[in-house]
């Protein structure tokens, strides 16, 4: 009777040890609303070049070609709408603009892009990371936003005054001001060229997509150079729409062009000169390791 | 490194002081009222921050009065003060206070030269105080990761210092300004002529190295501003030079285009190379190690550019010296 009793207790001993271990190794944490950086990710999240995967995040790239131009798609599920997240060369009131792949590694993005070159129209709603720092709109371009639970809402040539801090009641955590919206409820966008940014030019072209809660794309095509004939804008939303996404917005283009994954572009590689660029939208894992 | 205005502040006034100290001494020296320097002390404070933010405004209308209407004149953002701006504005206010003097705004300039280049270098040297204002690009060479060669910012990494460039550049040609002075003394606005000339043309490459910087239209407008004050003092000179009977005495202004022509094809090449290197008829290997290579490749031959047109104001103020100097005796 007493073995069985001293088994038990080593048992329970065992167990609470081997549990308490365990959330001593690894955690899902809540990332905070800040500019500070995600959670590192795993070495041994990694399969192959193009794909992550931890318990919070999950990551895979797809190449491939069309149109005569070359493309990249990045799926991107997250398990908190926090590991969807914004960061700028020297802070969102500052016009510094600095490699993008240093300032991937230095919020340990798992995936990241370039953002919407705030610092260079010095207008529009630019707000990120929860906090507002400019709010100067005059109808000429659309506005994304993103709340609190990483849902995407365009605004189509947003006026002064229409974006109040929040969206159907829910906060705007994220808000971008380049565009236009590519696509709205999986449709073509009915005038993507009205609002210019070269949009009849066959150019280098990235977006921002949500497939559905917490599940997001970012698509890139290639310059018109070096075998690719880039796409125009009207293309690019149609090849966008093809990706069976929800809501999709451009971003900035051209030579900054930038999707980094491993603190690497992965993009046009072989134009090794990167143009410096502003802000990134990337997101990181929530999952702390030992 | 977060921005430490009143240490910035601290550092101009400093400049200020010395190099108005230095003003008074040389107009002193040339038997010219000292008090000069103190009115002109007085009109350069405001002319300069009136000129370096009416420069910004500008160059970044939108950014600026349209945003904020006229408060954007009284806004004290490091980044929206145009540096070029500044330096015209406490120009003008040396050559207006020596006309109130009914003194030669031309021969005032000439002995405020070496003074300006001195209060450029300090408020070049200040810019340690203004956070990222005066930063690079992002540095990973262990032995340049140290200040003077950097600085670091709050998450630990660490920037190409622009700035201690500058102040360098700024202090060695004020050493050249007080060697040249005997020789250029027989044409009035030489000597001031050669040394903002020689200010603005090497401005023009640590300008494209600048993390922060004005853009106008993905053009960096301090840049135009030094080039086009340069192209001026370079007319100024080529138009005494003619005035003088010198033969192609224009010669060096179609130069200084072509070099500056050469200087914005190797903007844009460092931006896109691949259209530059692409053409060529390169074999793969070749043309992969040029990608790679491109931006040193590039950032050279723009260093070159700057030393010829160093060398089309030497050649030409030289020859305007020694005329001037024949006529005079």
């Amino acid at each position: 009777m007493k073995k069985r009793f001293f088994l038990c207790l080593l048992a329970l001993v065992t167990l609470f040890s081997l549990t308490g271990l365990l959330s001593a190794q690894a955690e899902v944490v809540q990332l905070p609303i800040d500019e500070t950086g995600g959670m590192p990710p795993l070495a041994s999240g990694y399969s192959g070049d193009l794909a992550y995967e931890d318990p919070t995040i999950k990551v895979s790239i797809e190449l491939g070609r069309e149109e005569n131009c070359d493309y990249w798609i990045a799926d991107i599920q997250i398990t908190d709408p926090a590991q969807l997240r914004t960061a700028a060369a020297d802070g969102f009131s500052s016009t510094m603009a600095m490699d993008g792949q240093k300032l991937a590694r230095r919020v340990n993005a798992v995936l990241a892009i370039d953002g919407d070159y705030f610092c260079y129209t010095g207008s529009g709603y630019i707000l990120r990371q929860g906090q507002l720092y400019l709010n100067k709109l005059n109808g000429d371009r659309d506005v994304l936003l993103v709340d609190e639970l990483g849902n995407f809402h365009g605004r189509h040539l947003a006026e002064d005054g229409s974006i109040t801090g929040s969206v159907r009641g829910r906060k705007i955590m994220n808000a971008f001001y380049f565009g236009p919206i590519l696509v709205e409820n999986g449709e073509v966008c009915p005038d993507v060229t009205g609002q210019d940014m070269a949009a009849r030019e066959k150019r280098q072209r990235m977006c921002i997509a949500q497939v559905g809660e917490l599940h997001y794309k970012a698509i890139c095509c290639a310059a018109p150079a070096r075998g690719s004939a880039g796409m125009t804008l009207e293309q690019f939303a149609a090849f966008v729409a093809r990706q069976d996404v929800l809501i999709a917005y451009n971003l900035d283009g051209g030579d900054s062009t930038m999707m980094i994954f491993q603190n690497k572009k992965i993009n046009d590689v072989k134009n090794n000169s990167t143009r410096d660029i502003c802000d990134i939208i990337y997101f990181a894992s929530a999952w702390k390791a030992e | 490194m977060t921005v430490q205005a009143g240490f910035y502040l601290m550092t101009l006034g400093a400049g200020l002081i010395l190099s108005f100290a230095l003003y008074a001494a040389r107009l002193h020296r040339r038997g010219l009222p000292a008090g000069l320097a103190l009115t002109t002390l007085f009109f350069s404070i405001p002319f300069g921050y009136l000129f370096a933010k009416l420069v910004y405004i500008i160059c970044r209308f939108r950014a600026s009065i349209l945003n904020y209407g006229l408060a954007a004149f009284i806004r004290l953002r490091p980044e929206e003060f145009s540096f070029a701006g500044g330096a015209i504005g406490v120009i003008l206010a040396v050559a207006m206070c020596a006309r109130l003097r009914k003194r030669s705004p031309a021969e005032a300039l000439d002995i405020f030269a070496p003074a300006g280049c001195l209060l450029v270098a300090f408020a070049r040297a200040g810019e340690y105080f203004l956070g990222s204002v005066g930063w690079g690009d992002y540095l990973e060479i262990e032995w340049l990761c140290r200040f003077p060669f950097a600085a670091q910012n709050r998450y630990g990494e660490w920037f190409l210092a622009v700035f201690t460039f500058e102040a360098l550049i700024a202090l060695i040609i004020c050493a050249l300004a007080l060697v040249r002075e005997e020789r250029y003394q027989a044409h009035r606005g030489l000597l001031f002529a050669h040394t903002a000339y020689s200010l603005c043309i090497c401005q023009i490459f640590p300008e494209m190295l600048r993390a922060v910087t004005i853009i106008f239209s993905f053009v960096r407008t301090e840049q135009v501003v030094c080039a086009l004050t340069a192209l001026g003092l370079l007319w100024f000179v080529c138009a005494k030079l003619h005035a003088r009977g010198k033969k192609g005495a224009y010669r060096p202004l179609i130069w200084i285009w072509v070099l500056a022509g050469l200087n914005i094809a190797l903007q844009f090449a460092l931006d896109k190379p691949y259209l530059f290197i692409d053409p060529l008829p390169l074999s793969e290997n070749a043309n992969a190690w040029m990608m790679e290579h491109s931006a040193i490749i590039f950032y050279c031959i723009m260093v070159v550019c700057i030393v010829l047109m160093l060398m089309l104001m030497i050649r030409a103020a030289h020859t305007l010296a020694a005329k001037s100097g024949k006529r005079s005796r």
